[in-house]
């Protein structure tokens, strides 16, 4: 093979097996414009990503796709910032709560992605074949509250106790001061106490 | 954060961590993935043709690297920097229903799998490959071994020896690459992939490209050289051919592999005979990755698309456990109890475990 048929585009920065690769050299290949890199992180972190934005009630589920290739080209443009202030996930997460918040259009619409959410929060409870009217009433009204929360608030929610990230970290990759991060969480747990207290009375 | 979590905020949070947070499966987020790359900011090298490109000759001078050259000197041969371009002769092209492949007289294939997911299997030789431009949701994969070129609109060659991927070359366009032990790439117009060296056997000059078609895709046998009396192995169909190959990764400890090419046999044959044994072990090799969260979603559509499976019990005794590490107990309680009456002594003793493990009710 002669050596000008090389033309190899260094597309393939990052050496190794993926799973030798720690999430933040993977970050850094990525910074450089590794598409490969950008791929890897992709298959490492798409789960969570869906995970996190489909706990958003304000997040559209029609447009989830979109916004989880909008969170990865925002990774990738945005790699460089990345201080190690937290762990990759979170800032990840962050990024997509980030990119979530950009995509709202005004109330109006947000109040149409809750009530789509709620519907089919209904739907998928009615299918559950182990769910009693109780539980089912229980859960219908944590949806409710949950979809009743501002939308960083739900952010903190989901990032504090759903997904049980450190607030730190948390706050670091949202770009907001702790005590912010504290107060949205602070309201965001009282109403959802709110909610099953003023039914359930703490019974299980 | 320091707010205290009384009773009923506990019981709040663990509702809400119930509450369905959908997931795509795999197939849908590896298109997903395949349109966020093409997105990535990656500079074509030149624009692109509207409809149809002119194939570079680069592939008769990769196969020429390889040994063939000498078994067919009639091939035409050129360098890089001729850029000379070829039109290969039509009455040789096979048609395909987003563009056309051309085998070398060396080449042998399989070509097979309608839109919205046109495979061609290559086994031995060179092709040169026109795709048109897809449309949403359409695929275009070339399949060599356990590796895959996919494609979205371009013109590309590529040169395999027995089921080993050789080189690739992008005339035109871009491909993503994804070679079996190695990170995927994306290589653009111009671009070339070389497998690393090794010893090669020139095969004996066929007489013709060795092609079948079929309504699902058949592969050809091996042919092996000449001077070995070994027999051809018996034809494998393609979701066949990538279950060995996760094997292969699985019994090497190559779980990324292993997960990637059992999911490619699942994607050749969702329905298939092995569909059950292959998602049951492509959630075993995520989680032994680990990717824990990919493995919750795996082992999940399993437990659903195959409820009478072998693997049940043991497949939720082994989702119980990653959800526990998950902290979604609500659930790991469940994947427990269904495992409680497995045949198996083994599972029934760690659904036992996961049980005692969870706090009380």
């Amino acid at each position: 093979m002669s050596a000008e048929l090389g033309k190899l585009l260094p597309l393939r920065r990052v050496t190794g097996q993926v799973a030798e690769l720690s999430d933040e050299a993977l970050l850094a290949a990525c910074a450089t414009g590794d598409t490969a890199a950008l791929g890897a992180l992709f298959d490492r972190f798409n789960v969570a990503v869906y995970r996190f934005l489909s706990r958003l009630p304000t997040t559209d589920e029609a447009a989830r796709d979109d916004l989880v290739q909008a969170t990865f080209l925002e990774v990738r443009r945005t790699a460089g910032s990345f201080r190690g202030g937290s762990a990759v996930k979170t800032w990840l997460l962050g990024v997509a709560a980030n990119v979530a918040r950009h995509q709202l259009r005004g109330e109006r619409r947000r109040r149409v992605h809750q009530a789509k959410y709620l519907e089919g929060l209904a739907g998928a409870a009615a299918t559950t074949p182990d769910a009693t009217i109780d539980r089912r009433r229980l859960m219908a009204q944590i949806a409710e509250a949950l979809a009743r929360l501002p939308h960083d608030q739900q952010v903190a929610f989901a990032m504090c106790d759903l997904e049980q990230l450190p607030g730190v970290e948390v706050a670091r990759s949202l770009g907001i001061p702790e005590g912010t991060l504290w107060r949205r969480l602070h309201h965001a747990r009282k109403a959802m106490r709110a909610a099953l207290a003023g039914s359930d009375r703490g019974g299980r | 954060m320091s707010d205290e979590l009384d009773p009923i905020l506990q019981r709040a949070i663990e509702l809400a961590r119930e509450l369905p947070a959908e997931v795509p499966a795999l197939a849908h987020r590896e298109q997903v993935r395949t349109s966020l790359l093409a997105r990535a900011d990656v500079p074509l090298a030149a624009p692109r043709p509207t409809r149809r490109y002119a194939v570079a000759a680069f592939g008769a001078v990769a196969a020429a690297a390889f040994g063939y050259l000498a078994t067919h000197p009639a091939e035409p041969a050129a360098n890089a920097a001729d850029a000379t371009v070829m039109r290969l002769e039509p009455a040789r092209a096979i048609p395909r229903a987003h563009g056309h492949v051309h085998p070398h007289a060396t080449a042998v294939l399989g070509v097979g799998a309608a839109t919205p997911d046109e495979i061609v299997q290559l086994h031995d030789g060179t092709i040169d490959v026109e795709v048109d431009p897809l449309g949403a949701g359409e695929r275009f994969r070339v399949i060599v071994g356990g590796s895959e070129i996919e494609v979205r609109g371009t013109a590309f060659t590529v040169v395999a020896e027995r089921d080993r991927l050789l080189d690739v070359h992008v005339a035109h366009g871009r491909v993503e690459v994804r070679p079996v032990g190695a990170l995927p790439m994306v290589l653009d117009t111009g671009a070339t992939w070389h497998a690393p060296a090794v010893a090669i056997v020139s095969p004996a000059p066929p007489p013709a490209p060795v092609v079948q078609e079929a309504s699902a895709l058949v592969p050809v046998p091996h042919r092996e050289p000449t001077p070995r009396a070994a027999p051809p192995p018996p034809p494998l169909t393609t979701d066949q051919l990538a279950y060995n190959d996760a094997w292969s990764a699985l019994r090497a400890h190559r779980f990324h592999d292993a997960a990637a090419a059992f999911a490619r046999a699942l994607a050749f044959a969702p329905d298939g005979p092995l569909a059950d044994d292959a998602r049951y072990w492509h959630a075993v090799a995520l989680a032994r990755e680990p990717r824990a969260a990919d493995a919750i979603v795996a082992f999940r559509e399993l437990l659903d698309e195959h409820p009478g499976s072998g693997h049940h019990g043991e497949a939720s005794a082994m989702l119980g456990w990653l959800l526990v590490d998950a902290k979604q107990l609500a659930e790991a309680r469940t994947r427990f109890e269904a495992a409680a009456a497995d045949a198996s002594d083994d599972v029934r003793a760690s659904a036992r475990a996961g049980l005692a493990a969870l706090p009380a009710r």
